[in-house]
């Protein structure tokens, strides 16, 4: 016995079958955020200024804090740039670390607040505003570290070696390539997933540096809001 | 314990019932692009040297993908950029950032109006050599959204509405990428077709749906000393259905 799948709308037509491979005919859907005022996907770009060198070790320079109890928050993508600026820096390693926060109860501040207050930065208009707490981005210093427990280990690294641009440099010598995915959750994949237990939970990115050098950097973050109780998965 | 009904899936044309694999037991798919009704598939590059000798910018713009009146939504898959700085000349060292914002043009503007508003944006060269252009079949419909190229020379800051100009955009950045340029560029400093933004499978495209959504990609570069050069171009790829989801 054979059967055809029709659709909600389209019932007249049924799926196809490739007549040779036999394969079903699909197109691949994002998560379902369509719905009128119903959460959806979101993407900030930010880029610090230029950076102090030396910062000490694990200075945080990127802080991402959720803290709604209505939805939960699953980061999809989070891509790191960093270059160098006329000043070189002196052999030595650069360490950039994402590591998850939890019971994020104060957060990080001193930098660049780019949440997206205003109902912006919504991947399509008609998606609600984000509820996003705050990101906050260095400037040319460290932030001012909050109140959250730091996982022990990092979700994602990068190390960098200064002693293979040294003299180069001055011609924008790019540290970490641009738009590097540090984190990233492809079809299929588990997202970071985060809610408001403990008073809220996040990420953060780390910087390690040596001593001398100028740099900058920029991180592009995209993610999904949905109804708590919706669950997820 | 109740029989358990199998039931083979047959297409619309071929009644021939789809595979399931042998070991994995997984049903076999073919993934197609998603569904363009009525209309179709886009690719549109530009291409501009938006600052003269001397001159830097703060948010310019150098790159816009905007949505017409037609009715139609954009769902845009990927956007690049390219970015050269040539030997020529002797460039001022210092931070260059490229971002993608999404905006609005004001009321009353339009693709071919932009030239028209606002102070010191340059000229748009011209939506497309011919609407008909960026198809990627030649059977599909006119799009509705348009890449458009701007001209070289000006720092484009004009285009934002702040300066009033002929956009309104939202106060932060969907995406961000960030690097320096040197004083002295040679070779070349040459950053060739960098996403800015890049939908994978199951990912949320950015999506276009009222008359007069925008795109824009601006930039905040330094100075530059005489004769030295940058040359920006920019990829848009999107597809253009009735809604979406």
């Amino acid at each position: 016995m054979t059967s055809q799948i029709v659709g909600a709308s389209n019932n007249l037509f049924p799926v196809e079958v490739d007549p040779n491979t036999l394969a079903m005919h699909t197109t691949i859907r994002p998560d379902d955020l369509f719905g009128v005022n119903a959460p959806g996907g979101y993407s900030v770009g930010a880029a610090s200024g230029s950076m102090s060198a030396g910062l000490a070790a694990a200075s945080p320079i990127y802080a991402f804090r959720w803290t709604d109890a209505s939805r939960v928050c699953l980061v999809k993508k989070v891509l790191l740039t960093v270059g160098c600026s006329g000043t070189n820096f002196t052999a030595g390693q650069l360490l950039f670390n994402m590591v998850v926060g939890r019971a994020w109860s104060s957060g990080d501040f001193n930098g660049t607040l780019v949440s997206p207050s205003l109902p912006s930065n919504r991947l399509k208009s008609e998606m609600a505003s984000t509820v996003l707490q705050s990101i906050f981005i260095a400037n040319t210093g460290t932030l001012t570290a909050g109140t959250r427990t730091l996982d022990t280990q990092p979700l994602a690294t990068v190390a960098v070696s200064t002693t293979s641009i040294a003299g180069v440099a001055s011609s924008g010598a790019q540290m970490v390539p641009y738009s590097f995915p540090l984190f990233q959750a492809a079809a299929g994949d588990f997202p970071l997933v985060l809610t408001n237990t403990g008073g809220g939970e996040g990420f953060l990115i780390q910087a390690t540096v040596p001593a001398t050098g100028v740099w900058a950097f920029s991180v592009t973050t995209i993610w999904e809001e949905i109804s708590v109780n919706t669950g997820y998965p | 314990m109740a029989a358990q009904i199998k039931t083979q899936i047959s297409g619309e044309n071929n009644l021939g019932p789809a595979e399931v694999e042998l070991n994995n037991s997984a049903l076999r798919v073919h993934v197609m692009p998603e569904d363009q009704e009525l209309f179709g598939y886009y690719q549109m590059a530009t291409r501009t040297t938006p600052f003269s000798a001397g001159t830097g910018g703060i948010n310019g713009v150098v790159g816009l993908l905007v949505l017409g009146e037609m009715g139609n939504v954009a769902v845009v898959k990927q956007i690049t950029v390219s970015f050269l700085l040539t030997s020529a000349g002797t460039g001022s060292a210092g931070q260059v950032t490229i971002n993608l914002v999404r905006g609005k043009l004001v009321t009353g503007a339009s693709p071919a109006t932009i030239s028209g508003t606002g102070a010191n944006q340059g000229t748009v060269i011209s939506p497309m050599n011919s609407m008909m252009d960026g198809r990627k079949r030649d059977s599909m419909a006119i799009p509705n959204a348009v890449a458009i190229q701007l001209a070289g020379g000006t720092t484009n800051t004009g285009l934002v509405s702040s300066a009033g100009g002929a956009i309104f955009t939202e106060p932060f950045n969907l995406a961000t990428v960030t690097f320096f340029q040197g004083t002295s560029v040679s070779p070349t400093q040459t950053i060739t077709n960098l996403d800015l933004w890049n939908t994978g499978a199951g990912d949320v495209p950015i999506v276009l749906t009222s008359n007069w959504d925008a795109l824009a990609i601006t930039i905040v570069q330094p100075a530059s000393s005489t004769a030295q050069t940058t040359d920006i171009s920019c990829l848009f790829r999107w597809h253009e259905m009735t809604s979406y989801p």
